[in-house]
């Protein structure tokens, strides 16, 4: 520890631990890349995921498509595109909503105890203890399979493990001083809990929303997968890996379910690493 | 440890009961009724009508009428399928056995693969094979089961043609023991590929930090030789965690089924389950999420069992 040491921001230390993930950078890199390409790559190419080209059917990888096409004769590699679009939508907006519904109930869980605690937390039992595809499946099939629907479901679904992350949290914190301390200076409930001992659940949390952007994604892709998510022609990842349920098209056609595939476990797997390595940076009992 | 068991099992009955209120509820949220077909009929009176409702029990508030589906459940009454026309109770016998065939073979491969995986990156820790264990470990757990199923048929079944494409047992021929091994084999390391990951990483941190113990120390200090410290002294407490992991995969594991049964065709509860969701059948659905239910709650009962034999730290109380 030289005099430079003193000036480091515990962001910054965080930032150094992080960075000595190589994988973890790699990983981070290969979505940064992801998201600008699905984003501005379809602008670029100008082709239309729903149009087909009347000279090209079921086409192998070739110079005119990239990727092949498929048999309605629509570009694979547009539709990879905008089904990569879907698919970290519906990642990050359904885990948005686990958060929005998960944070207020832990943290109400936590700092009122009681009949509240017992109610919140045993339903968060009730929900991790079942598999959640199960559930999500009867509901999508309930409302209609749509994009929303997919959202909203695996997003609701999403809520025990943040009301279960916070509320320890919240236990671990609410008799420290400084909350008592606050407490006996007539701040206000909703105030200690905002200011005090949310900022202080961060580092847990923005670690279970990196790993529940990855679930989201594989949810949805598996609900699409099944013909109980995203409908065709809408492109998604999951439902154009749906198409190699048909044999022909598993054994002949790979070009047109592979792709699919990769991207999902080169997104997830990216997703993962660059989570498991902000958890290792945040754990205060890794030395630099 | 009898208090200790009862205790576990009194836990469980609220979340049973939590999980088939939900799933009640979920499906009474279905526009629609059964009287909707009676009203088609255009002799129907509203005295007939009301007279139907009361003997279906439709007229009753809504947590009575879950109380005498629940009645009739554990009667062996699941209703008839909309799709079969046969009772759900006799669908569903036929798929639990394959289901906890397949499901129990893959923890059994994901265990028996996974521990020596992770105790090796363990011992050879910041070596190569440490680091392309870790890898291997994540990469296990970021690919979507169907999409390894779909490549495994792809590669073994339709390129190479080792293994059967799907089902239980090949049509035709006689049900052999050497023909259900061939069809197992690729849903098992499927579902199995989906679990080990966890559990290389639970193994490989739990020896690490075993490792630290004092008894340890004492251990190699009276000169054992390491592979008798590391095999007698570390690994029993190491794999404590593994019990734990165990507990936690289990609606994973269930969860992955269903998904792995719809890959390879394989007849079980989760195949069932996807049809009937597409069917709209919903007495199957309800019958299959009641299993479901039993079946999770079974084994983390199992789990905590086995938890409170292995680890004298617990408490009883």
């Amino acid at each position: 520890m030289g005099e430079k040491a003193e000036y480091n921001s515990y962001l910054n230390i965080l930032l150094q631990r992080f960075i000595r993930h190589k994988l973890a950078i790699i990983g981070l890199i290969i979505l940064l890349i992801e998201i600008v390409i699905v984003i501005f790559m379809p602008m670029l190419l100008g082709i239309d995921p729903y149009v087909s080209d009347y000279d090209a059917f079921y086409k192998a990888p070739d110079s005119t498509h990239i990727l092949g096409t498929d048999m309605l004769g629509r570009d694979i590699l547009i539709r990879l595109l905008y089904g990569g679009r879907v698919s970290l939508f519906v990642g990050i907006s359904a885990t948005m909503i686990s958060v929005i519904i998960g944070l207020p109930l832990g943290l109400i869980g936590g700092y009122y105890r009681g009949l509240a605690e017992t109610l919140i937390m045993r339903m968060a039992d009730v929900f991790l203890s079942f598999p959640s595809i199960v559930i999500i499946l009867v509901l999508v099939s309930v409302l209609g399979p749509n994009i929303w629907s997919v959202i909203m479901v695996i997003g609701v679904l999403g809520w025990p493990k943040f009301a279960r992350i916070i509320h320890g949290k919240v236990l671990s914190l609410r008799e420290k001083e400084y909350i008592i301390a606050a407490k006996s200076l007539g701040e206000v409930n909703y105030k200690i809990m905002l200011k005090h001992i949310l900022p202080n659940a961060f580092s847990p949390l923005i670690v279970a929303i990196t790993f529940q952007t990855a679930t989201a994604i594989i949810l949805e892709a598996s609900l699409s997968f099944l013909g109980m998510g995203i409908q065709p022609p809408k492109p998604s990842w999951g439902n154009m890996l749906f198409e190699a349920q048909s044999i022909s098209i598993l054994t002949k056609a790979p070009w047109m379910w592979v792709p699919p595939g990769i991207a999902i476990v080169v997104t997830v797997l990216s997703i993962n690493v660059v989570g498991d390595s902000i958890r290792d940076a945040l754990d205060p009992k890794m030395d630099i | 440890m009898s208090r200790y068991i009862i205790r576990r099992i009194l836990i469980a009955i609220p979340v049973f009961f939590g999980i088939t209120i939900l799933a009640y509820f979920i499906i009474s949220l279905i526009p629609g009724s059964p009287l909707d077909l009676l009203l088609q009929n255009p002799s129907m009176s509203i005295g007939e009508l009301e007279r139907k409702k009361r003997e279906m029990g439709l007229d009753q508030p809504i947590i009575i009428q879950y109380f005498n589906w629940l009645a009739e459940m554990f009667k062996g009454n699941m209703g008839i399928s909309y799709r079969t026309n046969r009772p759900v109770f006799n669908m569903i016998a036929e798929r639990v056995g394959p289901t906890i065939l397949l499901t129990f073979s893959s923890l059994i491969v994901a265990y028996v693969i996974g521990i020596p995986i992770g105790i090796i990156a363990a011992v050879k820790r910041y070596s190569w094979l440490d680091y392309s264990s870790t890898l291997l470990a994540f990469l296990a757990a970021s690919t979507p089961n169907f999409f390894l199923g779909l490549v495994f048929i792809y590669i073994f079944s339709v390129n190479l043609e080792i293994f059967p494409i799907g089902g239980m047992f090949a049509s035709g021929s006689e049900a052999s023991i050497m023909d259900l091994l061939l069809h197992m084999i690729m849903p098992v390391i499927v579902l199995a590929a989906q679990q080990f990951g966890k559990i290389i990483r639970y193994t490989r941190s739990g020896i690490l930090e075993t490792y630290k113990e004092d008894y340890v120390r004492t251990a190699r200090a009276k000169g054992l030789y390491e592979r008798v410290v590391l095999l007698k002294h570390i690994l029993k407490n190491a794999l404590i965690p593994l019990v734990t992991l165990l507990g936690l995969s289990i609606p994973f594991l269930v969860g992955g089924a269903v998904i792995t049964e719809q890959v390879f065709g394989w007849p079980g509860l989760g195949n069932l389950f996807v049809q009937s969701v597409h069917s709209r059948d919903y007495p199957t659905i309800m019958g299959v999420i009641i299993i479901i239910a039993i079946g999770v709650l079974v084994g983390n009962l199992i789990v905590d069992i086995i938890y409170g034999f292995l680890d004298p730290q617990i408490s009883y109380d």
